[in-house]
């Protein structure tokens, strides 16, 4: 994966001019990295309104001439051609794909949406101080053989799998060849050390634990985090109009106190600490166990949007310590 | 900035055992950051912190309290305390439960414009020297980093308060960032489409309404299905809904802290709604939220003298 | 496959009132509706929205479907107000159903409570049904409601009452004037009526929480094991295929892996339900 003999070094002008010819979204992460990104290339508030918009169509009513009448939403979204982060990759493979595509049954709008979408990973030479990547499995340079894989370095922007057709660049010259080297090394150094693998029962034992509401104190319980999350995908069926309307899916969110509310009002989460806890242990210990896959990527955006600067990286890292200390952790299954 | 004062008079009070808990801030997992904090033990309150990037209305959090909680301090600006006295107005609150700590303030700065302009903020890179806001060495105005919110901000000093940590505030500065002023500048049709553009971004993730301690309903208009104000799915109409809805619970209740704006991930102008319909209520009504403990809200009084000037 | 979530719509053929808030719909069931007792769908009220209900009837009710729904929200009160030749929209079959192969050959109790019994009479009908009777051993029925008026499925716990293969035991928590029969929470009457040994017999709950806790809790007292305690619970769902993220319980979703859980399972999750 970290072997960078594959691909070419294109100048900065050259990635403008392409950009401009090719027009793709750039997630919000790539444009922070890249600070040559122009202006009018559109940024999604985060990729995966790409594959998941806030407001999906999924069929319309109408009442007509005493009748009901339902037809389904077959609008096909464009294609769409994507630059994201080596995490937010990370997120559309192994979440929001295996969810949406590979559980079944296939949700048919997601998929509609996907099959439409290429898309190109732009590597990270460095962590911001809200990263962790590592800590969950991923990797500021990962990427798939498969992919089209970018990383900038000084003297340009080094391409792989892209065709030269499509783009001139020249090989890697020894001062690169060395630069990705300092890199690699660089984010070695640095990189989070991984959760343990046992994380995911050592959680689940920690489900009575009194730690979670001191946690769960500072947040808001807004949607913040759940919004800007990579992985994050629940979501809320909603009609929209009595007699002539559409059914719309829409981004939802577990911090939400009405999330669980029952119509004769028992709400299994009713309490924060509650919601917190769900959210921490659906990512963390349910979604892995179940799935095989943690459900965060270690992005950060979390943090970073979050009114009251809460941390999830700091709530595993406290129930870790909790559970140390009490007896072995159980399992589900 | 009186953040030694702070924990000093925090580690008597719970020593004395007069209250329970403070709340106030703690440092935030980012560098320069504050977090929200429940105080509990002398050896916690080593964490208590008191900076510019304390912007969060600590009072937003009183009411979330169980009944059964006993007395807790509370770490308040001018605006927290302003909430403050709205929440006790609505008897939210209790005055016997709270024990306020009044920190005059001389404003919060915008994080998100010095790391625009500075990159990552790192410890130590944000100095105060008197009024003179220094990043990495170099002097910079301060005006261009305040909140709006803050530079505009007439109450710097709490209008209520058991103990006050200190007296420096200072006047509101004016020009600048002040983008209400701007604002009423516009037409009518102008301000509609600057908010219709400005909303039609928001992703309805009520960061802002729960960053609001005036926002405290159980159950928010927004979220009714009997009858349905607005769908949940964010769309201009339903966005306007939600917000104009907002501004008008707020109208004469909004203490103008900015906490609102703060909390937006999108940064869409929230506060300038919510500050400018509190201008409104001044203009008609003489009123400010917050800032007496005796003045009437005109939106919870009745009057018999009064006026009815919109009556046609 | 754009399907996944797009309703069928059929007509209202009838509607019978249970009680004061309970109807029970009856829609003509489409050909290629094929599910077992215990599943549910998902019900679209044009224009209200979608609520997810227990299948009443049983697969061997071959020309209809049955609902019996609540009034509690905005969509139930809206379907309240629909009658025959009303239309509705049916997504499903969802959920696991009960597991038909683990009670064959055993005997079974059932305990219902309120409109807990909807999702058990499915199962009722399918195992008293003559093609199905010899399959299964004793049964044995307790149902209760709070008042004589919350009783649901009057008619059918009447030929229930008739019939000589089963044993039927009807209690209310408060009676009124015109109640001869029995009177008790249904956790108490159970300990005091079901007095055989519990080798050989399976248990089927369904009904408020707080009655399936206790009712559970009666039924370990008896000597029932775990894994012969069958339950079926309710959670607040949207989606109904396990993708929406609301219905868990811990890393189990209520839509699919469950709604029906042995109390075996439910030991294994987190208290939050």
């Amino acid at each position: 994966m970290l072997s960078f003999d594959r691909g070419m070094v294109v100048s900065w002008e050259a990635f403008v001019r392409w950009l401009g010819h090719v027009r793709p979204f750039v997630t919000p992460l790539v444009r922070e990295r890249l600070r040559v990104i122009p202006r009018d290339v559109l940024t999604p508030v985060t990729f995966k309104t790409l594959l998941f918009p806030p407001r999906e169509h999924l069929y319309h009513y109408s009442f007509r001439e005493r009748r009901w009448e339902l037809c389904l939403e077959e609008s096909s979204p464009e294609p769409a051609f994507l630059l994201l982060a080596p995490c937010e990759a990370r997120a559309l493979l192994d979440v929001l794909d295996r969810v949406f595509l590979e559980e079944p049954p296939t949700d048919a709008y997601y998929r509609r949406r996907r099959e439409r979408l290429t898309f190109a990973v732009v590597g990270c030479t460095f962590f911001e101080t809200t990263c962790f990547c590592t800590r969950v499995g991923g990797h500021p340079l990962l990427h798939r053989a498969e992919d089209l894989f970018l990383l900038p370095l000084s003297s340009g922007i080094y391409l792989e799998g892209f065709e030269r057709k499509v783009i001139e660049g020249r090989p890697l010259a020894l001062q690169d060849r060395e630069e990705t080297e300092r890199i690699a090394a660089s984010l070695e150094s640095q990189a989070p050390s991984p959760f343990p693998s046992s994380l995911p029962e050592k959680l689940y034992g920690e489900f009575e634990s009194r730690e979670w509401e001191s946690i769960a104190w500072p947040c808001l319980n807004c949607g913040a985090c759940t919004f800007f999350c990579p992985t994050c995908f629940c979501f809320d069926l909603a009609v929209d109009g009595k007699l002539r309307g559409t059914m719309v899916r829409t981004w939802d969110s577990c911090m939400f106190p009405k999330f669980t509310l029952h119509a004769s009002s028992h709400n299994p989460r009713g309490r924060k600490e509650q919601r917190v806890r769900q959210r921490v242990l659906h990512k963390f210990s349910y979604f892995p166990l179940r799935m095989g896959a943690f459900g965060c990527v270690g992005c950060g955006r979390c943090l970073k949007v979050c009114p009251v600067g809460w941390s999830i990286q700091e709530a595993v890292e406290r129930m870790m310590c909790c559970a140390q200390d009490s007896l072995p952790a159980s399992s589900p299954y | 900035m009186y953040e030694t004062e702070i924990r000093h008079l925090s580690g008597e009070l719970l020593e004395s055992g007069d209250v329970e808990g403070i709340v106030g801030y703690a440092p935030g997992p980012l560098p320069l950051s504050a977090q929200p904090f429940l105080f509990r033990t002398s050896s916690e309150l080593q964490n208590l912190i008191f900076n510019s990037f304390c912007g969060m209305n600590l009072a937003r959090y009183l009411v979330a309290l169980p009944k059964s909680a006993g007395r807790v301090a509370i770490v308040a600006k001018g605006c927290d305390a302003r909430a403050i006295t709205v929440l006790l107005k609505e008897r939210q609150v209790e005055r016997e439960k709270l024990f306020i700590i009044g920190v005059p303030c001389l404003g919060m700065l915008d994080r998100k414009r010095l790391s625009a302009r500075f990159g990552e903020l790192r410890e130590g890179d944000i100095e105060f020297r008197g009024e003179k806001l220094i990043v990495r060495g170099e002097p910079v105005a301060l005006l261009e980093f305040l909140d709006w919110t803050c530079a505009r901000c007439r109450y710097p000093r709490p209008p209520l308060f058991d103990v006050l940590v200190g007296e420096g505030t200072r006047e509101p500065l004016t020009g600048g960032t002040d983008g209400l002023l701007r604002l009423w500048e516009l037409s009518a049709e102008k301000r509609w489409e600057f908010f219709s553009l400005e909303l039609s971004r928001c992703i309805r993730c009520y960061a802002c309404r729960n960053a609001c301690p005036m926002c405290y309903c159980r159950e928010c208009f927004v979220e009714l299905q009997r009858p349905l104000f607005a769908h949940p799915a964010p769309s201009l109409k339903d966005n306007l809904v939600f917000h104009l809805g907002r501004a008008m619970h707020l109208g004469g209740r909004c203490v103008e802290c900015g906490a609102c704006e703060r909390a937006c991930p999108l940064g869409i102008p929230v506060a300038l709604l919510t500050c400018a319909l509190s201008e409104v209520v001044r203009e008609h009504f003489a009123f400010e939220a917050g800032v007496s403990l005796e003045a009437e809200p005109p939106l919870l009084v009745y009057r018999e003298d009064d006026p009815d000037a919109f009556i046609r | 496959m754009l399907k996944t979530l797009y309703p069928l719509l059929l007509p209202i053929e009838g509607v019978v009132e249970e009680t004061k808030d309970i109807k029970t719909f009856r829609l003509p069931r489409p050909e290629s509706f094929l599910y077992r007792p215990g599943q549910f769908a998902e019900v679209f009220v044009p224009g209200a929205g979608e609520a997810p209900f227990s299948i009443s009837s049983s697969p061997t009710d071959m020309e209809y479907l049955e609902f019996s729904v609540k009034r509690l929200g905005a969509v139930t009160s809206a379907l309240h107000r629909l009658g025959p030749g009303d239309f509705i929209g049916i997504r499903g079959p969802y959920g696991n159903g009960f597991p038909l192969e683990h009670f064959s050959g055993s005997h079974l109790l059932f305990v219902g409570g309120g409109i807990g019994l909807a999702p058990l009479r499915s199962l009722i009908r399918y195992v008293l049904h003559p093609s199905h009777r010899s399959s299964f051993g004793e049964v044995f029925i307790l149902y209760g409601a709070r008042t004589p008026r919350d009783l649901v499925f009057r008619r059918d716990l009447d030929a229930l009452q008739e019939r000589r293969d089963l044993t039927l035991c009807v209690t209310v928590d408060e009676g009124d004037a015109s109640w001869e029969g029995q009177v008790g929470l249904v956790p108490r009457v159970l300990q005091d009526i079901f007095t055989f040994p519990p080798s050989g017999w399976k248990s089927i709950v369904c009904g408020p929480p707080i009655m399936i806790k206790f009712t559970i809790k009666a039924l370990v007292e008896m000597g029932f094991v775990p894994g012969d305690i069958i339950t079926t619970l309710e959670m607040k769902m949207k989606c109904g295929l396990g993708k929406c993220g609301r219905c868990n319980i811990g890393p189990y979703y209520v839509c699919k892996d469950g709604p029906v859980f042995s109390y075996e399972e439910l030991l294994r999750m987190p208290e939050e339900y």
